[in-house]
């Protein structure tokens, strides 16, 4: 059919090289064109979980406990502070997935009030790493408790901080303030007050931190 | 010659394995070159392709259908530009496998991950569209010989 002519076919063949080169070439542009609003995310507040070194490079990062992407990237902000810890600030801000994550924003308060008495870090290693016991339960707010008595919280202060107005604020706001800034998944960081795409892996995560740290 | 059997199969395979492969070269590149993890709001895509069943020896599976869709597609591009017919039967026979791949991962999302995923359904789509014109081209061509 197209071979009636030898340029015929030429231009047959041409035109298919042509399509699937230009097909190609524009996924790739589709896929790495950023396209979430970048920030500007908001500033340190008084009311921020934070840690590491102040009036320093900061790492923002907004996470649902009941995340599996955010558990994964759990260990790597820990050893990310182990070394760096000294030059950078860490700041952990809520935004629990509630419609695809029923204990997330529970999970969210469990830590705001172990906050409350001096252990959100301390709760927030341990939902993270407790993570697959506690996703699927219904009665999840139970074993938050049993996480609060181990860490020899005062268990009555810290059911009364869960449901307490101030803690759903808190979490509330910072939900959007993540909204504000672009966040529509988690986790998402701002390093230096702009998103960055989620690095694969340790490595990728660390050369990013050091570029911003060298500048 | 100016007309060669099978055209109309032949352009309807031509186009749906391109879809096919616009779909599978999305996930392929989004797998290689998209951002790392997250939880976005369609918890099913996200399960479905970071399973362990969306790579086959460390190659993802996407990528993998990218390769077979454009196979395919080459194949009926040349069959219509040659008029060879074994060209057209070698992508015929090739859609089985293609189809035999569809229904193994139907049933991993549907009873393993419990999971679906709206690019994968996609790629079912084509790739028994494609079986179903395949197949005819073989039943039709089975009986052309025969008759």
């Amino acid at each position: 059919m197209t071979s009636h002519t030898a340029s015929g076919s030429r231009m047959f063949w041409a035109g298919i090289i042509l399509l699937i080169v230009l097909t190609v070439f524009g996924i790739v542009m589709l896929v790495t064109y950023d396209s979430t609003p970048n920030g500007p995310v908001a500033d340190i507040s008084e009311g921020d979980w934070t840690k590491g070194a102040k009036g320093s490079l900061v790492l923002v990062e907004y996470s649902d406990f009941q995340c599996p992407a955010c558990a994964s990237y759990y260990p790597l902000v820990k050893q990310l502070m182990v070394e760096y810890g000294m030059r950078v600030q860490f700041v952990y801000r809520h935004f629990p997935l509630s419609q695809i994550h029923p204990n997330a924003a529970s999970a969210a308060y469990a830590a705001d009030a172990a906050g409350k008495q001096g252990k959100f870090w301390s709760m927030h290693d341990i939902l993270f790493e407790q993570q697959k016991e506690w996703s699927a339960r219904t009665d999840a707010p139970a074993l938050f408790e049993q996480y609060a008595t181990g860490l020899g919280l005062d268990l009555e202060k810290f059911k009364k901080d869960m449901q307490s107005e101030e803690v759903k604020k808190h979490v509330n706001d910072n939900v959007e303030s993540g909204e504000k800034a672009g966040v529509d998944s988690t986790p998402s960081f701002y390093l230096d007050g702009k998103k960055i795409q989620n690095p694969r892996g340790y490595a990728e995560f660390k050369a990013l931190v050091s570029s911003a740290l060298s500048k | 010659m100016s007309s060669i059997p099978y055209k109309r199969t032949s352009w309807f395979m031509l186009v749906v394995s391109f879809l096919g492969f616009l779909d599978a070269t999305y996930l392929a590149v989004k797998y290689y070159l998209g951002e790392g993890l997250t939880c976005g709001f369609f918890k099913g895509c996200e399960e479905v392709t970071t399973s362990v069943y969306s790579e086959i020896m460390g190659v993802p599976v996407s990528l993998l259908g990218s390769i077979y869709y454009i196979s395919v597609f080459f194949f009926v591009a040349y069959y219509l530009d040659s008029g060879k017919r074994s060209s057209l039967v070698l992508a015929s026979y090739a859609t089985i496998t293609g189809f035999t791949m569809t229904l193994y991962f139907l049933y991993i999302q549907a009873f393993v991950l419990q999971a679906f995923c709206v690019y994968c359904l996609a790629s079912a789509l084509t790739s028994t569209l494609l079986f179903i014109a395949g197949a005819g081209v073989l039943w039709r061509s089975k009986r052309m010989r025969e008759g």
